[in-house]
């Protein structure tokens, strides 16, 4: 029998090439004759653009081109739509403003391009930036949420009616009614700000037209190279096979990097082709933050309606969500905060409202987590209010209202990013309680830990909080595998990859159906050369969606191995096994096959052929599930926060998680210690910071403070359960946002708990060691 | 985040150096460690005409004793190399800890002593170090030279004596008296980050363990590092009582400083945290001038 | 930003005003500027490089008065663009005449800056600007002291307007209160309007 390597830790096939510096990224790629692009961007966050000179800029030496809105004609319109307005939710309403390629007479928010310059370098396109002269006309910023609705204000887009970008409602059960047999109604206003993805590597872009070959190749550090080929083909008039989109190495995507249309592939598309040269363009850190997408940035007015035993009867949030200057992606970040709200606990009457408005701030896409992590903050934060108010443990009052582990699978009643109702498919949240409880003690730190603590002074606080995360959505996936002459086994998907070990997790399930060593697995992902069907890597679908599609694959081709190998060894099938690259007899060790030896008999040179067989050792299979399996866990945190300077320190932290069957056990942990640090940084350390002009004031890393790894806890401890999902065959969830959804209402519940004698509440996220000081000041009556 | 062209000058001798800063005058900015300059220049913040290089003028880089057992510090040596140093660590351990405190490892690698003194940010190490050691600062110009001391030399937020035709030279560490320790405390958003307030305070003990001299340096909490009149006048003479230095904390916070608000902190916040700083500051200095 | 604050001035109203209401000492006495041109009335566009430690930039500046009650109040508005960035100010300004024969005015206004300067510029300037405030109306004390001797003696105000980075390092080495050198002695002459520190306030202040 062959080894299981599925589910199982094995050390990464990428990384001895990553870490010996053999790895393409796309700064790497060089071609004869590349020049280089720069952008001249907006000051002004709203204001119209009068005109633009350009004329200094183009008489610089170096400089091939400086080109505006003027320049592109008809080019210069709304892009597409990223992902598809919500027509699938009754009562719907929404505008759909896209992004635009280029300003033209207006600009909409600060960083948005007016001009872009080609030169021989990055260093004299940037010189001649600043010999482009826009004569703006300031408009007043749209800024806050709810000054933006209402009447008078100025519009962000002046065609529509308002800043309202869209409206929906959603409904289980009835508030209204639940909320009269309460014993205790409890409402606040909750606020979570905006953070960035901050990747490694900014966005970039490498485009070289053939014109002999009429071919386009586009290297791209992208979340969705499929729709970057055929966006550009359809607005070039090719055919989608003459563009083909390589993702090379690329350092981190968590979400912004899934954007197409963007000003840079539309525009410079174009001038690759019309000047007839190759041209590559990164964005530097300053306009990673001004440019590209960033996400969260919600106020909630939240309403929980319970029994004076804690029981939750209802639950209402009334949300407003900032899409920014444009919205090409509809609503997937506040659906998902709609769907993640109530989502571990029974509560029978849920109402929840969106309004998405329109601001002159960058446009929101999602950031890991991409709205799940505020619907989670709000009711987290709601139970500690409710427990506050009874009087009742944390952990008690969370324990008695979790859904329980022989209701799957629970249909949710609301409709979520992929426009089908949310359904639970498994798991098993009262056990992830308790193992969290157990493994951070929680009962010894309540009784003697903290007592002990808080008699010396010191202030410990503790923190407990329950998440689900969606994964795994469709449309759907695909992949193409092919065993080669040489043995080994070749797989194909049109995901991209950004750091989540792909060719790792994804070879192993090939190989634990081909029985080939999983170092002999090659992966290609994100290259429509290699495979071009399929959605994209986000939502945590890869592992699930493509992986399953990869599965699939596997056991079409290993099915045909076993006919043709019973064939040529006389052998029926049911005798034979998959070990080590052969086919071989199980009893009889020495009657074996190759399976390179088996692909090249698949595929003939001369003769005749069956009917309706296929050459080769080759099956391409796709997989769409019907809706997204869900994953969960429980977060708990100890803090010990110096209460004259306020600042907290991480004393352990406590992740219980369920993903279903893992792939690869120790590139799960990896995830989940990925997005507890970006939980991190969004509970204390991070937040992308607008004033009321509209200006970006954290534009670099000095400002936008990143969690290092000084800022972690000592060690993050690890607890697993696992609930297969009943949508796959390999019963796998996603995982890739986890750590980042629950962290910052554990975060801000043990900060509370910490500061027990000031009475702090604080129903905000993206803190600060002076903003709890001014909480506490006013907590004191200062 | 690429800078704007400039002319390049990297001479080899202290004496070629000052030619290229008179020549160039006002358009000339001198290059040390380049950790606060490239940066500002890589954001087109700043923009100078022509960078003169010193990190080729071997001999502006030295650690030595002076004749009174002080230390003196060439103007470009590494600040990793002042850190380390077993001479500086012997008879300065407060100079290391502070060093400890200036960003990362990584960046000590490459910046330098004089560099950042002269560079005169008001949330940097090094210039509050040399105003609480009671530093003298050699500048040099062709030609001439003269000495400056700590307190002469920041003259406001980036701002400090030196002309354009002017290199601060070396900086002179005074021997401390025995029974003198320091005590350096900050706080930062991060390890590594800038202070949202920061002390250095150094106290000298006499056998009846009355203060016999105190420096209390606070800064990032105004234009220049901040020495607190205060503390001397309440300390000096008399015991260090844990009232008299919460007497000394709170009127520093309340008086002697100027922290502006941004995003990171609010002005209350920062003087909240001067009032904790110099406290611990002081009271560990103390601890420490006792042994 | 809000920004707002009084300082008093060791004269009378009158000549307080008259110190910086005047466009010629306007365009020669704000630090580094190139040319300061008249296009309307009350209407004064000019180019500056500012440099400032560190950081620098070139700037093209507008100056408008409005609503102007001589010699009590004025609002002023400066708008100052730049490929660093951008800076909005409007502030009133008042003067109020005190019975000691003082002067207090009294600034009240809200600044705006944009692009580079405001997204990554923000710790650089806060302090910068702080001391510039305070340079500047110690620098008009002296230049209000000058003129009124000036005034005394019948002499003409004789002054040469100092470069602006013999300013920067002039200024600072007033502020120590340690005469060197020659720039010194042009610097008790000049004038440095309240309009001009608004300008330089809005080129480099952020929030």
């Amino acid at each position: 029998m062959a080894e299981r390597v599925f589910h199982k830790s094995i050390l990464r096939n990428e990384d001895p090439q990553i870490l010996a510096g053999k790895a393409q990224y796309l700064d790497d790629i060089e071609l004869p004759g590349l020049l280089y692009a720069a952008f001249k961007r907006s000051d002004y966050a709203h204001a119209r653009l009068k005109s633009i000179d350009v004329s200094e800029a183009r008489a610089l030496p170096g400089v091939i081109g400086v080109y505006t809105a003027e320049d592109f004609g008809d080019l210069v319109k709304p892009g597409p739509l990223q992902v598809p307005p919500p027509t699938a939710i009754k009562g719907a309403t929404y505008s759909s403003r896209t992004l635009m390629p280029i300003a033209k007479d207006k600009v909409r928010y600060s960083g948005e391009p007016v001009a872009v310059v080609i030169a021989e370098s990055r260093y004299i396109a940037e010189d001649a930036c600043d010999y482009i002269y826009p004569d703006y006309e300031p408009l007043e910023a749209v800024i806050d949420l709810e000054k933006a609705l209402q009447p008078g204000a100025t519009l962000v887009h002046e065609d529509l009616p308002s800043n309202e970008a869209a409206h929906v409602v959603q409904e289980r059960g009835n508030y209204a009614e639940a909320a009269k047999k309460a014993d205790v109604i409890i409402k606040k206003k909750i606020y979570v700000d905006r953070v960035a993805a901050a990747a490694l590597e900014n966005r970039g872009i490498v485009i070289n037209w053939d014109e002999k070959a009429q071919m386009m190749t586009i290297w791209c550090g992208t979340q969705s190279p499929i729709t970057l080929r055929n966006a550009t083909a359809s607005r070039m008039g090719l055919f989608e096979n003459q563009v083909r989109v390589i993702t090379p190495f690329t350092g981190g995507g968590f979400g912004p990097k899934i954007n197409t249309s963007m000003p840079d592939d539309v525009l410079l598309t174009e001038l690759a082709v019309r000047l007839n040269r190759p041209i590559k363009w990164y964005e530097d850190r300053r306009e990673n933050f001004l440019a590209t997408t960033s996400e969260r940035d919600q106020v909630h007015y939240a309403e929980i309606a319970l029994t004076k035993e804690g029981k939750f009867l209802g639950f209402k949030d009334v949300f407003y969500h900032n899409s920014g200057a444009y919205d090409p992606y509809m609503m997937t970040v506040p659906l998902n905060t709609q769907t993640h709200t109530v989502s571990n606990y029974n509560i029978p009457n849920f109402y929840t409202e969106i309004t998405m408005v329109f601001s002159n701030e960058m446009v929101v896409t999602p950031v890991r987590g991409a709205g799940r992590p505020q619907g989670v903050f709000v009711m987290e934060r709601m139970i500690d209010a409710a427990a506050r108010e009874l009087k009742m443990d944390v952990a008690e009052i969370r324990r008695i209202n979790l859904i329980q582990p022989d209701a799957y699978p629970v249909s949710t009643g609301i409709i979520g990013q992929d426009f089908v109702e949310g359904v639970l498919d498994s798991g098993d949240y009262p056990t992830a309680l308790a193992k969290a409880m157990s493994m951070i003690d929680y009962k010894k730190f309540r009784e003697e830990i903290q007592p002990k603590a808080r008699a010396e002074g010191k202030h410990l606080g503790i923190g407990i909080c329950t998440f689900t995360e969606g994964t795994g959505v469709g449309p759907y996936e695909g992949a193409k595998i092919t065993v080669g002459g040489n043995g080994k086994v070749s797989v194909a998907t049109g995901v991209a990859t950004q750091g989540q070990a792909h060719y790792t997790t994804f070879a192993q399930i090939a190989a634990e159906q081909l029985g080939v060593e999983v170092k002999d697995v090659k992966v290609v992902t994100g290259d429509t050369g290699a495979f071009a069907w399929g959605a994209g890597t986000f939502a945590s679908r890869g592992a699930t969606v493509a992986g399953t599609a990869i599965h699939l694959a596997a056991v079409k081709v290993k099915d045909k191995a076993l006919k043709l190998a019973s064939k040529i060894l006389e052998t029926p099938e049911s005798e034979l096994e998959l070990v080590g690259g052969y086919i071989q007899v199980a009893d009889i060790p020495g009657k074996k096959i190759s399976l390179g030896e088996l692909a090249s008999m698949a595929n003939p040179m001369r003769g005749t052929f069956p009917p309706g067989a296929e050459p080769g050792l080759e099956a391409v299979a796709y997989y769409g599930p019907p809706y997204g399996a869900t994953g969960a866990g429980c977060m708990a945190m100890i803090l010990d926060v110096d209460a004259e300077t306020m600042k907290p320190k991480i004393e352990r932290l406590v992740m219980v998680h369920d993903c279903g069957i893992p792939i690869n056990p120790m590139v799960v942990e990896g995830q989940v210690h990925g997005g507890i640090q970006m939980g991190i940084g969004n509970a204390f350390f991070e937040k992308v910071f607008y004033d009321e002009t509209g200006q970006l004031l954290t534009a670099s890393f000095m400002d936008y403070l990143f969690p290092q790894a000084t800022d972690m806890p000592p060690k993050i401890e690890m607890g697993h359960t696992e609930i297969p999902s009943p949508l796959n065959p390999l019963g796998i969830k996603g995982v890739g946002e986890a750590g980042a959804i629950p962290t910052p209402a554990v975060f801000t519940q043990a900060l509370e708990d910490a500061l027990y004698d000031t009475g702090v509440e604080i129903m905000e996220s993206n803190l600060s060691p002076s903003k709890v000081y001014s909480y506490v000041m006013k907590a004191k009556g200062a | 985040m690429k800078p704007a062209p400039f002319e390049y000058y990297a001479p080899k001798t202290t004496e070629e150096a000052l030619q290229n800063l008179t020549d160039l005058g006002y358009s000339g900015k001198v290059l040390a460690g380049g950790q606060s300059l490239i940066p500002a220049m890589n954001f087109r913040m700043a923009r100078p005409s022509a960078l003169v290089d010193l990190n080729n003028v071997a001999e502006l880089a030295y650690i030595k004793l002076t004749d009174d057992g002080g230390i003196a510090i060439g103007t470009m040596t590494r600040d990793n190399a002042v850190e380390h140093d077993p001479i500086v660590k012997q008879r300065m351990p407060i100079v290391a800890e502070t060093m400890g405190y200036i960003a990362h490892p990584q960046i000590r690698a490459r910046g330098t002593f004089g560099g950042a003194i002269a560079h005169a940010d008001p949330a940097a190490q090094l210039p509050a170090l040399s105003l609480a050691l009671n530093a003298k600062l050699l500048v040099k110009r062709k030609g001439a030279e003269r000495w400056v001391t700590a307190e002469e030399f920041i003259v406001g937020p980036f701002m400090t004596v030196l002309e354009p035709e002017d290199m601060l030279a070396e900086v002179v560490l005074p021997p401390l008296a025995p029974r003198t320790a320091g005590s350096y405390k900050q706080v930062s958003r991060q390890r590594g980050g800038y202070a949202q307030a920061a002390t250095i305070s150094v106290v000298s003990l006499d056998d009846r363990n009355h203060v016999k001299d105190v420096r209390c340096v606070l800064f990032s909490v105004g234009e220049t590092p901040i020495l607190s009149k205060y503390a001397a006048k309440v300390l000096v003479g008399n015991e260090p009582t844990e009232a008299a230095i919460a007497d000394v904390a709170a009127y520093a916070a309340k008086n002697e400083c100027d922290p502006g608000s941004d995003l990171h902190g609010t002005t209350e916040y920062r003087r909240q945290l001067v009032e904790v700083l110099v406290r611990r500051a002081l009271t560990e200095a103390v601890l420490r001038a006792k042994k | 930003m809000k920004l707002e604050g009084e300082h008093v001035f060791n004269g009378p109203r009158e000549d307080v005003w008259e110190m910086f209401y005047d466009p010629a000492i306007l365009a020669s006495a704000v630090p580094g500027m190139d040319k300061l041109d008249v296009v309307a009335e009350n209407v004064y566009e000019g180019v500056m490089n500012v440099r400032i430690g560190p950081v620098s930039g070139k700037f093209q500046g507008k100056l408008t008065l409005t609503d102007v009650v001589e010699p009590e109040n004025l609002t002023l508005t400066v708008d100052g663009k730049g490929a660093p960035g951008y800076g909005k100010g409007v502030g009133k300004v008042a003067f109020i005449q005190n019975s000691d024969g003082t002067t207090t005015l009294k600034y009240d206004g809200d600044m705006n800056i944009g692009g580079a300067l405001a997204s990554v510029g923000q710790r650089m300037i806060d302090s910068v600007a702080k001391s510039m405030i305070r340079s500047a109306f110690e620098t008009l004390d002296k230049a209000l002291e000058a003129r009124l001797a000036a005034k005394k003696t019948g002499t003409e105000v004789n002054f040469t307007p100092p470069t602006q980075t013999e300013f920067a390092t002039g200024v600072a080495k007033d502020m120590v209160g340690g005469f060197t050198k020659v720039p010194e002695l042009r610097l008790i002459l000049y004038i440095l309007p309240v309009v001009a520190v608004l300008v330089i306030l809005a080129l480099t202040l952020s929030k």
